[in-house]
């Protein structure tokens, strides 16, 4: 028998989402990718049949998912990130016009998070992203092959470096304006 | 003195300790400032870097329709996710921890129908059955997708019809349904549901919000894995108290509340959801008697009703707070750990209006503060004892 699928799939779409959109940078296209990977489990899940149990449906999904986000990045061309940033505000955004200063000063923060992650180093990233993804220490430990004890300091250390680099950043881009 | 190492501070500021190693560092930090400031450290950066990833985040609050992921996946009958669950012959092992898991959402969100109908019981190849799985599938899954505030269609019907098909791993759900039905009575009635999929915020409101709370409720389960399923329940309960909800409730925006006692004149109500895993309070509730239970005594006027108790964290200064009714107004009752708080004896009235008394019972220090006069307050002072 196996996992609840759907129960998961409510739970854990919304941090999916958000762990996929760090890594193509694009709503739709996270949202998106969210969406297939979970039909990529279902369809495993099928053709495995009723004896495979899944151990950790949610660490599984986001195995899936970030596999499909490194093979999005060979293969699409990104589209310019300012666009895209700017079409995934006005899809969330109110019935008011937005403030253009307001959306400038946006725009520079959300600028200054994506540049501050990548000063990160791919392990501290990913390790950041999985944690703030809701995966518990021994989860990351699984899909990152880190040891388990070593999750601790790795996402102190990712902590830092990430509101460091996004507080200089972000005054950079103010500035810039 | 010996510190703990800082590795186990930072996992124990994430939540991330088992119970055994989490019990030695609270012992250490009870007696040491220093890793209690690292531990405010981290839990503080942690959520400053949770800021900065949520920043231009997508809208959390809309998740997409289950049915859209089933079209994907190329089924041609691709309406109903029931058809998945029930294909199954074998029937699962009861296994306590991810139906603990399925309550503690289903809680959440009013799902508690839904959960009765895909447990192994429905599994059932009987034809009724798994229509009537079909039907509640559907509209539970037609019901995710109505607007906030909307009641879902027929789930107090659809929860009353599998009681036909009761078998013997029924009545292990209902117990492990009762210990959280049992415990959930007890939480603040002021504090609503944790949703786990919130109305829409504004635009302005940071989405980190919204993934938060059914983050910190997948933690806290995670965290006790290998424990009953009551026992997860409480630890849930302890952070995101959510009263029983009647079947035909909506899921109620979602507000989880925590007390940070900022000093011994003040009080802060938290909301972020942040900061209320970092907050102060480890328990909150509305017996004494349950504070009793989980090894907290707490002091306040016998037979007063009690609105609500919070015990704090071992690393909190303050050990229990209670909320009393007495005379028409809410008394609150603040017990504590170390001297220096304020002097017994010392007493006064605030900017506000409010009077404050402080004073000893038993070896308790206890700070006293309401909209009373202070005559009145220092004779509810003098009344003061352990409650059960």
């Amino acid at each position: 028998m196996g996992a609840d699928w759907e129960a998961v799939y409510r739970t854990t779409f919304s941090d999916l989402v958000r762990y996929l959109y760090r890594k193509v940078w694009d709503a739709e296209r996270a949202q998106d990718l969210a969406q297939e990977s979970f039909a990529r489990v279902l369809d495993r899940e099928r053709h495995a049949g009723a004896d495979d149990e899944v151990e950790n449906p949610r660490a599984l999904i986001f195995t899936v998912a970030a596999n499909l986000a490194r093979d999005e990045a060979r293969t699409v061309i990104r589209r310019k990130k300012h666009l895209a940033l700017l079409k995934s505000d006005t899809e969330a955004g109110g019935p008011e016009e937005p403030d253009p200063v307001d959306e400038m000063q946006r725009d520079a923060e959300r600028q200054a998070a994506q540049d501050a992650l990548r000063k990160l180093s791919e392990r501290d990233r990913e390790v950041l992203l999985l944690w703030d993804a809701g995966l518990s220490y021994e989860e990351i430990a699984e899909q990152t092959g880190l040891a388990q004890g070593a999750i601790g300091t790795t996402l102190s250390r990712a902590r830092r470096k990430l509101v460091a680099a996004y507080e200089t950043m972000e005054g950079r881009h103010a500035a810039r304006g | 003195m010996q510190h703990v190492d800082d590795a186990l501070l930072i996992a124990y500021a994430d939540d991330a300790l088992a119970p055994a190693e989490r019990g030695a560092v609270e012992a250490h930090l009870v007696s040491c400032a220093e890793c209690r400031a690292r531990v405010d450290e981290e839990r503080a950066l942690a959520q400053r870097a949770s800021a900065v990833l949520g920043i231009g985040a997508p809208d959390a609050a809309v998740v997409p329709s289950f049915d859209d992921v089933l079209r994907r996946t190329g089924r041609s009958d691709a309406t109903s996710s029931a058809a998945i669950t029930t294909q199954r012959p074998t029937r699962r092992s009861f296994r306590p921890l991810a139906l603990a898991a399925t309550l503690i959402v289903a809680l959440g969100a009013g799902w508690i129908a839904r959960t009765l109908f895909l447990s192994p019981a429905f599994n059932a190849p009987e034809q009724r059955t798994e229509a009537a799985a079909d039907d509640a599938a559907r509209s539970a899954a037609r019901s995710e997708q109505a607007e906030p505030g909307e009641q879902p269609p027929l789930m107090p019907d659809q929860a009353v019809t599998p009681g036909a098909a009761d078998t013997d791993a029924a009545p292990a759900e209902r117990q492990s349904f009762e210990a959280l039905e049992e415990v959930g009575a007890e939480a603040d009635a002021q504090q609503s549901q944790v949703a786990v999929v919130p109305p829409a915020p504004s635009a302005a409101a940071p989405p980190a919000a919204d993934t938060s709370a059914s983050t910190l409720m997948r933690r806290m389960a995670d965290s006790a894995a290998g424990a009953r399923a009551d026992v997860v329940a409480e630890r849930v309960v302890a952070v995101a108290p959510a009263p029983p909800p009647p079947p035909p409730s909506a899921p109620a925006p979602a507000q989880q509340k925590a007390a940070v006692m900022e000093s011994a004149t003040a009080v802060r109500t938290v909301t972020a959801p942040g900061e209320v895993a970092a907050a102060d309070a480890e328990w909150q509730g509305t017996s004494a008697a349950a504070a009793a239970g989980r090894g907290t005594v707490v002091r306040g006027v016998p037979d007063a009703p009690v609105e609500v108790v919070w015990v704090g964290r071992s690393t909190a200064p303050w050990r229990a707070r209670v909320v009393q009714r007495i005379d028409g107004a809410a008394v609150e009752i603040v017990e504590w750990r170390a001297l220096g708080a304020g002097t017994a004896g010392s007493e006064g009235t605030l900017p506000d209006g409010r009077s404050y008394v402080f004073t000893t019972s038993g070896s308790a220090l206890l700070r006293l503060r309401a909209d009373l006069p202070l005559a009145r307050l220092r004779a509810v002072a003098g009344q003061i004892a352990p409650l059960e």
